[in-house]
Parts: C-alpha cells; structure tokens; sequence
C-alpha cells in the first residue's frame, strides 16, 4: 500500500517540523547574531562584526565573574547533593514503611514552583528577621548576612538548591539500591568483610552506573540556573551572585545589546555542550 | 545464647533511634520552609517581620492575606493564564509528540537510524533556554505575539515536546507489539493500530506524561518573564514581583506562592511512580 508506506512520516513530521522552526531556526539565528552588533533600541537591523563580540568577553568582568559563580553553584550544589543524597540512601535503604511516607514529602521540593521556593528561602534567610538567623542566635551564634555578603550570598542559592534537589539524588539511589541483588553482600558479610569494605568495594562500584547519570543530568540542570537566584539574590550584591543565563538576560532585555548577549548565550553553550556529550553518551549506551 | 541475643536487640533498638532521628531531621529540614510559607500567610500584617512559628499560641490567625491575595484581579488574571497555557501546551506537546514516539517505536527508518532521530529530539531539550531567550523574543515582536497566552503555549510546547517523544517512545517499546502486528495482519492500516491499540493501552502513561508537561509549563519562569508584562502574565511572574508593590509583603508573596505551589503537589500524587522516571528521562524506573 502507497499510504503505508508514508505512514512512518506522517507520524514523525509534525513534530520534526515544529522543532526546526521553534529551536533549529531560532538556534542558528542567534548564532548567526552573535557575530553582529544590534543596540535593538537605536538600530533597526544588525552590522556585522566579526568575533569581536567574542573578544570583548575576555576583558568582560562582570562576563567572567558570572562564569565564574556558575561554576561555583553547579559544582558545589551538585556534589554536595550527591554526597547526601548518597548517605541518606544508604542510612534509610531498609525502612520500607516509613518510605513511603518519606517518599511522597521528597517530591514536594522538586515539583514546587522554583520562583515561589526562592521568595520563602528568602524570608526564611533574611538578616535581621528571618528564623534561620532568629535560630542561629538562639543557639548564640552571630547573625548571618545571607542575601547581601558578597562571598555567602552565591552559597545561601547553592543552600537552597541543595534543598530542591537532594530528595531526588536520594530517591534515586535509595531504589537503585533496593534493586540490587543480594547475594554479593551475604557473600561479603560471611567472609568477614567490614562495612566500609562492603560499602567501597561492592556498594559503590554497583551502583556508580546510576551515580553518574544522576549527577550528569544533575549539573546539566544546575548550570541552566535562573529562577531561584532571582528570587533569592537577584544576582546581587552587584553581580557576586550572578549565573550566566542571568546575564544574559540582562544584557539582552534590559541593555538590549542582542548582538552581545547571543555571543555570551554562545560561549555558555559550549560549556554545556561538553557536559551534553557525556550525558549522550551515557543515554545512548542505555538506549534500547 | 540470650545475652548475645539480648545484646543484640539493644544494639538493633539503638539502631532504630539513630534512623527515626535522622527521618524526623531530615522531614524537618525538607517540610519547615512549606511550613513557614503557610504560617506566614495566615499572619495578619502586623506579624509579617516576626519569627512567630505557632498560630493560635504565638499569634492569632486570620485569612485576610488570603482574601486579599484571592481578590486582586491580576491574580486571578494569572491564575487564569496558568491554566490556560499549561493545559494548552501539555496537550500540544502530546498530540504532536505521541505519533512521533510511536514512529520511532514501531518503524524504521533508513536513512537517519531511528536512535539518530530519538536522540537529536532528545538534545533540543537539553539546549540552554539563554540561546533562545532573544530569537524567541525577536520571533514574538515581530509576530506581534508578545504579551499573549499563545506565545507561551507555543514556547512551553518546545521543551515539553522532545520530553514527550523521549518518554512516551519508552513507553511504546514497553507494549508488546503481537495485538498490533495481527492487526495489521487482519488488514488495519497502521494509523487504527495506533489509534485503536497502542493508544487505550499506554493511556495511564501518556495522562502521567501529560501532567509533568503541565507541571513544568506552570512553573516556567524565565520565558514569562521575557515574554509577557501584563496580560499573559503567570502565576510566577506575579510571586517574582512581589517586591515592587508596596515593599515586600511578605504575606501577599507566600499567599500567591501557595497558590502556585500547591497544584502541582497535588497533582504530582497520582504519578508518583513516574515522577522519577521522567525527571531522570527514563533513565532510572
């Protein structure tokens, strides 16, 4: 049959299509600007210009500061995740019915509105009325200046990630965990072996497969971070707190210097591209 | 044999504490800022900048945030908006994205490999929204579609479609392929195979698909705020403007945060099992 035979593109089509003209098309015209100059509110069109835009970024300060904090949040927030996710998975592995319970409360950071999370984060870290600092001087510990220290103000967005996302490290390695057979730690218990040697040399490397996909999908995320720190910080003081997408976004929509800001979305990109590449090439290997 | 045994229990009994403890810490730590959000938009102003944690016994209660949250018309506005497009663009996202899983599922394609196609779908998705930020801004200026609820839908719609082919392909693969294969035998075209089989038999999954489609798009930020400034505006938008107003009304911004916050966990309830899955893309079940 000739329909048949066209049958498999008619499926696939629609949504080839609207890809290209939503993320293809859009993707290259912005490459494309990158290497032009367009002031959107004094130019009608864009000049072309070379890597010039490209070559401003390296003197750019405020460019490598926020390459700078992106790193910062993505490694440290991330890590710090996988350390807690990883312990409370371990520690709680066994509890069957208080997970259940303990399960369904993990989904709620993840699934919150992240703007909504960062305003609560920042009233709860709040200097002078906040109750974290209201509980750090119960204890008699000095008040905090959480949101405007320019050194603590990148960790309180990284504190905050670190809530959001570590229910799901740990929902994900405590079922990897509970998936695993048993055999090999009966087999390690009766030869003697400790439970840190249980833990190195049979846990870890079983469940590492998932360890890392976890982590990979993870720092993806955590590099693309926009909504909490403009709640939490704004990116401030200054720009101490700054993530890339952030600046972006202020050099396009509000100094609406698009030329500029399509070659700093560029440089970012790559950045994340190599993180893509690992990520692929784990999915694909899973792939069926 | 009993002291051993006895020994034993003790050290189980103290194991038990440990844990419990740790549990109890750890739902602290994750239930004290939904906690906070709610106490504080039962406070009545005066109580706002107060680190006051019982109601009843520290401060009396009162739903006047609440009201006055509920009333303001560019909330319901909002709230309006919310619905409209995270419905519109879930449903768009999977009438468009369920054939194309189902393609790649169940036929072959020759030229690109079919894990060629499912895997540049895949990589749309994992595409920073800053590369798109001003070509979609452009595309909305040009298109005169700023500020409407149809830019976002269409916007929503692009991260949520390579996360429904990706998915619901899995899904497909899942199905045993003897009903559709005799059907086809039986003379059906593979268009009633899909509708009359495939279809009825992943419904639970294309519906768990559906509402982490709605789920991210209601909580979609970064576009909203490029995108709308006034009649399309979200629920996010609204919380993210909290300050500008008269100060920071701590009340009135967890008031609008609940609202946006709660739908969501609601929802999440009837899909648990595939919340994971799909966070992770299917990598993890």
């Amino acid at each position: 049959m000739l329909e048949e035979k066209y049958m498999k593109y008619i499926f696939i089509l629609p949504c080839l299509i609207y890809l290209f003209a939503l993320t293809i098309f859009p993707s290259i015209y912005s490459l494309i600007l990158s290497f032009c100059s367009w002031l959107f509110l004094h130019e009608v069109s864009p000049t072309f210009v070379g890597i010039k835009n490209f070559m401003s970024l390296i003197n750019d300060e405020r460019f490598l500061t926020t390459l700078k904090n992106t790193f910062i949040f993505a490694f440290t927030a991330t890590s710090v995740e996988l350390i807690l996710g990883l312990l409370l998975a371990i520690l709680l592995s066994k509890r069957t019915r208080v997970y259940e319970i303990l399960r369904a409360i993990c989904l709620m950071p993840m699934i919150a509105t992240p703007v909504g999370v960062g305003w609560v984060w920042r009233m709860l870290l709040n200097e002078g009325y906040g109750p974290i600092n209201h509980f750090l001087n119960l204890l008699g510990f000095p008040s905090i200046a959480w949101t405007s220290d320019p050194t603590i103000a990148i960790f309180s967005i990284i504190i905050v990630d670190i809530w959001q996302w570590t229910p799901f490290v740990f929902l994900i390695l405590q079922a990897a965990i509970q998936s695993l057979p048993n055999d090999p730690f009966e087999a390690a218990q009766i030869d003697g072996a400790t439970k840190w040697q249980i833990f190195k040399h049979i846990l870890l490397p079983m469940i590492a497969p998932t360890m890392t996909v976890v982590y990979l999908l993870r720092l993806l995320e955590a590099f693309k971070v926009f909504d909490i720190v403009f709640a939490v910080t704004g990116g401030g003081p200054g720009y101490r707190s700054e993530p890339l997408t952030m600046y972006v976004y202020f050099i396009a929509m509000k100094f609406w210097s698009l030329g500029y800001a399509s070659a700093v979305a560029y440089t970012f990109f790559a950045i994340v591209l190599v993180i893509s590449i690992f990520l692929f090439d784990k999915i694909r290997r899973r792939m069926r | 044999m009993i002291p051993v045994s006895k020994k034993n229990s003790l050290k189980k009994i103290a194991e038990n504490i440990i844990i419990y403890f740790f549990i109890i810490v750890v739902l602290i730590w994750i239930l004290f800022p939904f906690y906070w959000a709610l106490v504080t938009s039962i406070k009545a102003p005066a109580d706002w900048l107060t680190s006051k944690l019982i109601p009843f016994l520290e401060f009396k209660p009162t739903l006047t945030t609440w009201i006055e949250a509920i009333s303001l018309p560019e909330v319901s506005q909002a709230l309006i908006n919310n619905i409209i497009i995270a419905t519109s663009s879930a449903t768009l996202a999977i009438i468009l994205g369920t054939p194309a899983a189902y393609a790649l599922a169940r036929f072959e394609f020759k030229r690109w490999k079919n894990r060629d196609i499912s895997i540049f779908i895949l990589s749309q998705r994992m595409l920073p929204p800053a590369v798109v930020i001003i070509p979609f801004f452009l595309m909305m200026h040009i298109s005169g579609l700023l500020d409407t609820q149809l830019s976002l839908i269409l916007v929503h719609t692009t991260f949520n479609l390579p996360f429904v082919v990706w998915i619901i392909r899995e899904f497909f693969l899942d199905l045993p392929k003897q009903y559709e294969e005799a059907a086809l035998i039986d003379g059906c075209s593979s268009l009633i195979a899909f509708a009359k089989i495939a279809l009825p038999l992943s419904m639970y999954g294309l519906i768990a698909t559906w509402i982490l489609c709605f789920i991210f798009s209601w909580n979609e930020f970064l576009f909203v705020l490029i995108l709308s400034y006034n009649k399309s505006i979200t629920l996010p938008w609204i919380i993210a403007s909290g300050e500008h107003t008269r100060g920071i009304e701590w009340g009135l911004i967890t008031t609008h945060t609940l609202l946006s916050i709660i739908p969501p966990i609601v929802m999440v309830q009837f899909i648990r099992k595939y919340l994971i899955r799909g966070l992770t893309l299917g990598m993890v079940k």
